[in-house]
């Protein structure tokens, strides 16, 4: 009987060890997760920033395209304006031409 | 927008007489087409426009509206270096110089007449016969017409140089608005260059990023391997403790644990996936961003390559014109286009004698001409004389574009002056006794001049 509960005695004693083991192992694996909470922050913050740097980067770009677009605009503006000046020219000299004596 | 039907503006300067049967319905389509893109100012004005002129601007603008929209003013510089404008430059300068050699010829007709009826009046002299008054009058008949011829002459001479002014200013402002285009395309595209650089950048450093998290989870996969290992060897431990596998299950701290782990692979694995979707939604932006560019980087390359490849064709042309009509080509006409041809060839490489056909080591550069001008001015403005000429001070690199040569080039006397006229034209400024100061300044310089010479 002496021996049954020694024996139970010890394996209370090895749960409990054994109990006491899992709990620094649930510390360990708590402090690994945040551990991996951090590196995802840390990556975040980074990607974060490299987001903001690539789309400030585009803003500049759909800017200066916009702007592109609109002396593109103005420039064909001015290239027909130039165009139609030099047809109502050539016309005018050809005509001149036509009925001079 | 029906340009065709637009009405006809009869009280302005550019209505002729319409030849309204001259445009074929079916061309009439395209007609519109080829001008449907143009602003609502130059609609306007292509309304107002003559039919002739019309005709002129369809030929040129032909097939434009077959370009896609965003090329459209990739066309508009082929169409305004298209050959087909000095054509009809071409066409009038031969037509003006042929007339101006029947004019000669008459005129030398006249000369040899005059000479036959001095001889025959001298004769009649020498004989004492009569019949000397009637040839004096046939005489003066012959230099009257001769006269008229000269006069003729002149006028054609001063339409050779209109239509000389007329190219100069046409390629001029052209050139310009080309030269704008592609100097703003350069100053927009040279920065988006950097910040496509910059994006580069950030597209290395965000794999370098996720390359790096990954190393960091790779280590962390392996604490929590080693702590799940230990924990195995713990639930041995359990077992041997006479635990069943039900009570290991159940046993809170196992559980515990288990869901811990648990949560950090899937923190892990959930980040994995995350920055995958941010990285992939980067790489469209950068993607969308770069095929966005392209056109343009394509359009500015074409600039410059319509505006050279027309200048080329020009330059073939020129060559083979005075090849075809080498007696008679206008020198109005071949000047025009060595103005095209030397702006052309310019080159670090090219040698400074062949590049510009108009080298001559006896004449002042065109610097200096600039520069004694506009000291020539600098004295006026102080001594205020009245009935001087007080244009502004030429501003080098307008003049040398205008003129379409090279300061270093030289110039002759008269090619100086007539691009100082058409400077202050195209500048709007006055030239009310320009001409006499000119002269002026060439009575003054002439020393200069000669010494620059020796």
């Amino acid at each position: 009987m002496t021996t049954d509960n020694n024996q139970v005695h010890n394996q209370d004693t090895d749960v409990e060890a054994l109990n006491a083991e899992l709990n620094v192992l649930i510390n360990d694996a708590k402090k690994v997760n945040q551990e991996i909470v951090d590196i995802n922050y840390e990556t975040n913050k980074v990607v974060d920033a490299i987001e903001m740097e690539v789309d400030q980067s585009i803003e500049n770009i759909e800017r200066s395209l916009s702007e592109l677009d609109q002396i593109e605009k103005e420039a064909g503006d001015e290239l027909d304006q130039l165009m139609l000046q030099h047809a109502v020219d050539l016309a005018n000299d050809e005509l001149e031409d036509k009925y001079a004596v | 927008m029906s340009l065709n039907s637009a009405p006809q503006s009869h009280s302005n300067s550019l209505s002729e007489s319409v030849d309204k049967g001259s445009i074929k319905q079916e061309s009439a389509v395209n007609f519109d087409q080829d001008f449907e893109s143009l602003n609502s100012e130059n609609q306007g004005f292509f309304s107002r426009m003559s039919q002739g002129a019309k005709n002129i601007a369809s030929q040129a603008y032909e097939g434009l509206y077959k370009i896609p929209l965003v090329n459209r003013v990739v066309g508009r510089i082929e169409i305004a270096f298209n050959q087909s404008w000095l054509n009809r430059h071409d066409k009038k300068a031969l037509e003006l110089k042929n007339k101006m050699d029947g004019l000669d010829s008459q005129s030398e007709a006249c000369v040899t007449s005059e000479k036959a009826i001095r001889a025959v009046i001298e004769n009649l002299k020498q004989q004492n016969l009569p019949g000397v008054a009637s040839l004096y009058s046939k005489l003066n008949d012959i230099d009257q017409k001769r006269l008229e011829l000269l006069n003729k002459k002149d006028g054609m001479q001063s339409k050779c140089e209109m239509e000389k002014d007329m190219v100069k200013l046409y390629e001029y402002k052209r050139n310009g608005i080309a030269d704008k285009l592609i100097e703003h395309y350069n100053l927009k595209l040279e920065p988006l260059t950097q910040d496509l650089e910059t994006i580069q950048r950030c597209k290395d450093r965000l794999d370098l990023a996720i390359a790096d998290m990954e190393l960091k989870h790779e280590a962390k996969i392996l604490e929590l391997k080693n702590i799940e290992n230990t924990k195995i060897e713990s639930e041995k431990g359990l077992r041997r403790a006479g635990m069943s596998e039900r009570e290991i299950r159940n046993f809170e701290t196992v559980k515990a644990l288990e869901e811990i782990l648990k949560q950090g692979r899937k923190e892990m694995k959930s980040e994995k996936e995350k920055l995958a979707r941010r990285k992939s939604e980067i790489d469209l932006k950068i993607f969308k961003i770069n095929n966005k560019i392209s056109p343009y980087k394509y359009k500015q390359a074409e600039f410059i390559r319509g505006k050279e490849r027309k200048s080329g064709i020009n330059r073939q042309s020129a060559e083979k014109q005075s090849g075809e009509d080498e007696n008679v080509v206008d020198e109005t006409q071949s000047e025009s286009n060595e103005h095209t041809e030397f702006k052309e060839q310019e080159s670090p490489h090219t040698d400074e004698v062949e590049k510009n056909p108009k080298e001559n080591i006896d004449q002042p550069t065109a610097s200096f001409y600039i520069s004694e001008w506009n000291n020539y001015l600098k004295n006026l403005r102080e001594k205020s004389g009245k009935g001087m000429f007080i244009g502004e001070s030429l501003d080098q690199t307008i003049f040398l574009r205008l003129a379409t040569v090279s300061e270093k080039d030289k110039l002759d006397f008269a090619e100086f002056t007539k691009n100082v006229v058409l400077y202050y034209k195209i500048r709007g400024i006055p030239t009310d006794n320009l001409d006499a100061n000119l002269k002026n300044f060439l009575r003054r310089k002439s020393k200069k001049i000669k010494v620059k010479n020796k």
